[in-house]
């Protein structure tokens, strides 16, 4: 009677244990996999092709961006931001290098070309933006800087590295300023000029920005 | 090293707590069977962390929603074995003549708990040395040899305070074992919850939008148990330091009966063995409480930045003497336009030269951040990135924008106008 019990008892364990294993195959048919399939159905009209390339891109890569806001118009931008888990970073061997492990999450934002008289292709990346974040709980900052521009697997785009340990309800403000401020320059003759200047979304020079609430579940990890 | 000091009490001072009291349960108050069942688990479980572990880091073809899903499925079954743990554990308790059949079940959820706990948790710290960012440095240098001491540090400290578990959930009555136990395993199995909830809508199980009330419901679990994780480990390490204190008072007068002074020898040295693993225990739960507390803050405070030193100038020229910088460190000098704004520039004699680094204390990447000195190294504030030293003056990437100056007569002579230029990258 003791042996039957304890090798009924040891079974158990090993089913559990290899339910637990098994149920993480690829070809799963968990809950996880059918109803992100079925959101994505819902969501799929609503999103811009340019987005959801960028989220078809970085699922492809095999990371997931979760997303805190998508597809607002600033000016002739198409502005999303998403965030993921902090990722080292390098532009070369003797010149700059960031490492992941003191920080929670990677902060992303995807600016793109809309309709616009500046010369860029509409869905293009746009650079020689300084992008400045923010990230504020009622009065006080949590987190802020200015993004560096990079290039991911799907993409380039700005972005950096951030400490935000603590889960809550955040506004999340991205600040743009005109490339004009990186010397950016458009071609301003008729023959070749796109026909517009950066005064045109920029006026007097002022940056444009876009402020989002975000209920951030805490830094992402595996 | 302090960082990893605290990271390995956090990552396993729970599971330490958690494995002490129940195979003292196992090894003392279950049968044979119970025992071998449980040892072999116990190995089976570390075997299959070790092998997770290496997928985790070597198998590119399974990537972060592959493990996504699997930490979930993990963390599912560990939940309810939690709950069944628990509830198991007090029918052990309550019901005597059924102990013979409960043990096995109790050993059975037990296993799980472990063995899902341990692939939860090992997996990562197993990979600790492997990813070490060493900024281009050897294995064989001091930082990657004062990280694993603090890796070391932090394994005894756990391990230490799981042996110490052991021996007094022991001598514990029964009742008081069960309860503490109980206790420690919903507190831990409370805050794995938080982390399933993040799972959900990091999975997209549960989604913002969609699923609002419900995801207004757990937002607030998942908030207070992200943001008080240090609160979990105290309450586990709290629920044996109860254990401890009882077995030292009861522990500090012999209660049993005795027929001759070899019998109260041994009574008493049994009494003194427990009042010390109770020192033991309560050191290391004090250790551990300074370790996630003081030890953490301190390791995460914020740089002190060289402040803004004073030096000659006049109308068009700031003058910075070679005594005023040439001892290596990081010195940094401002002029304030007209306009208010304060054009901070740095100054440093570079490491096995007479020449010195200057530039602005801003970079075209990451604006007017600026610098700090950290262990003799050139930090970029806002990226983190330690500079070369011997390239600062030079431009490009992260290096301080360059300006004008010149050298003469034992002054570094920086004209203002050349200062102003850059004024809008500091406002």
């Amino acid at each position: 009677m003791k042996k039957i019990l304890a090798i009924l008892c040891a079974a158990a364990i090993a089913v559990t244990a290899t339910a637990a294993l098994s149920g993480c195959g690829n070809n799963s048919s968990s809950k996880a996999d059918s109803s992100a399939a079925e959101e994505k159905k819902d969501t799929k009209d609503a999103k811009t092709e340019e987005t959801k390339a960028a989220e078809d891109n970085a699922e492809d890569a095999g990371f997931t961006e979760y997303p805190i806001f998508e597809d607002e118009e600033v000016g002739f931008m198409n502005v999303s931001a998403v965030f993921f888990q902090a990722v080292p970073m390098t532009a070369g061997a003797t010149i700059k290098k960031q490492k992941a492990e003191d920080y929670d999450i990677h902060l992303e934002a995807d600016i793109s070309a809309l309709e616009n008289t500046l010369g860029y292709e509409k869905g293009s990346w746009v650079p020689y933006l300084t992008v400045d974040y923010k990230i504020t709980a009622g009065s006080e900052v949590k987190a802020e800087g200015t993004f560096m521009e990079m290039a991911a697997s799907d993409g380039p785009h700005y972005g950096a590295n951030i400490k935000l340990p603590d889960a809550g309800t955040y506004e999340l403000t991205i600040t743009i300023h005109s490339p004009a401020d990186n010397d950016y320059l458009i071609h301003s003759d008729a023959l070749t000029g796109p026909g517009g200047t950066f005064d045109d979304y920029f006026k007097n020079g002022e940056p444009l920005s876009v402020t989002k609430t975000w209920e951030y579940t805490g830094p992402v990890t595996v | 090293m302090l960082k990893y000091f605290v990271q390995l009490t956090e990552d396993l001072a729970m599971a330490a707590v958690f494995f002490g009291m129940l195979y003292a349960f196992v090894k003392f108050r279950f049968n044979k069977i119970c025992r071998v069942v449980f040892l072999a688990g116990s190995a089976l479980s570390v075997a299959a962390s070790v092998f997770v572990s290496v997928q985790k880091n070597t198998n590119t073809t399974l990537k972060l929603p592959y493990w996504n899903r699997f930490t979930y499925h993990l963390l599912t079954v560990l939940l309810i074995a939690s709950v069944a743990l628990a509830l198991l554990a007090v029918l052990w308790l309550a019901v005597k003549k059924w102990r013979f059949v409960t043990q096995y079940f109790v050993t059975a959820a037990g296993l799980c708990v472990l063995f899902t706990t341990a692939v939860y948790v090992l997996p990562d710290v197993l990979a600790y040395p492997f990813k070490f960012d060493l900024q281009g440095k050897s294995v064989f240098s001091t930082d990657f040899l004062y990280r694993i001491i603090g890796m070391v540090l932090g394994f005894l400290l756990v391990l230490l305070t799981g042996i110490a578990a052991f021996k007094l959930t022991k001598h514990a009555h029964h009742a008081t074992a069960v309860v503490f136990f109980d206790i420690a395993v919903l507190v831990s199995g409370f805050s794995v919850m938080g982390r399933y909830i993040q799972l959900l809508t990091q999975l997209q199980i549960i989604r913002q939008n969609r699923d609002r009330e419900l995801f207004r419901f757990l937002f607030p679990i998942l908030q207070f148990v992200n943001n008080n994780k240090d609160l979990f480990i105290f309450g586990v390490l709290a629920c044996i330091l109860a254990v401890a204190l009882i077995q030292f008072v009861r522990s500090c007068r012999v209660r049993e009966e005795y027929d001759n002074p070899a019998q109260l020898r041994k009574i008493r040295a049994g009494m003194r063995n427990r009042r010390r693993w109770a020192i033991v225990l309560a050191l290391c739960v004090a250790m551990s409480v300074v370790n996630l507390t003081a030890i953490d803050a301190y390791n995460n405070k914020k740089p002190v930045e060289a402040p803004v030193e004073q030096c000659d100038m006049d109308s068009q020229n700031m003058y910075v003497s070679f005594s005023q910088v040439d001892d290596g460190h990081l010195h940094r000098f401002a002029y304030t336009t007209e306009n208010g704004t304060e054009i901070r520039f740095i100054v440093i004699k570079k490491p096995n030269s007479s020449s010195y680094g200057v530039g602005l204390d801003a970079c075209d990447i990451c604006g007017e951040a600026g610098y700090f000195e950290r262990s003799g190294q050139i930090v970029c504030k806002r990226c983190d990135v330690v500079m070369n030293v011997n390239t600062i003056g030079f431009k490009g990437g992260c290096n301080p924008i360059v300006i004008d100056y010149t050298v003469r007569d034992g002054q570094i002579i920086v004209p203002i106008e050349g200062l102003i230029l850059h004024e809008r990258k500091f406002k």
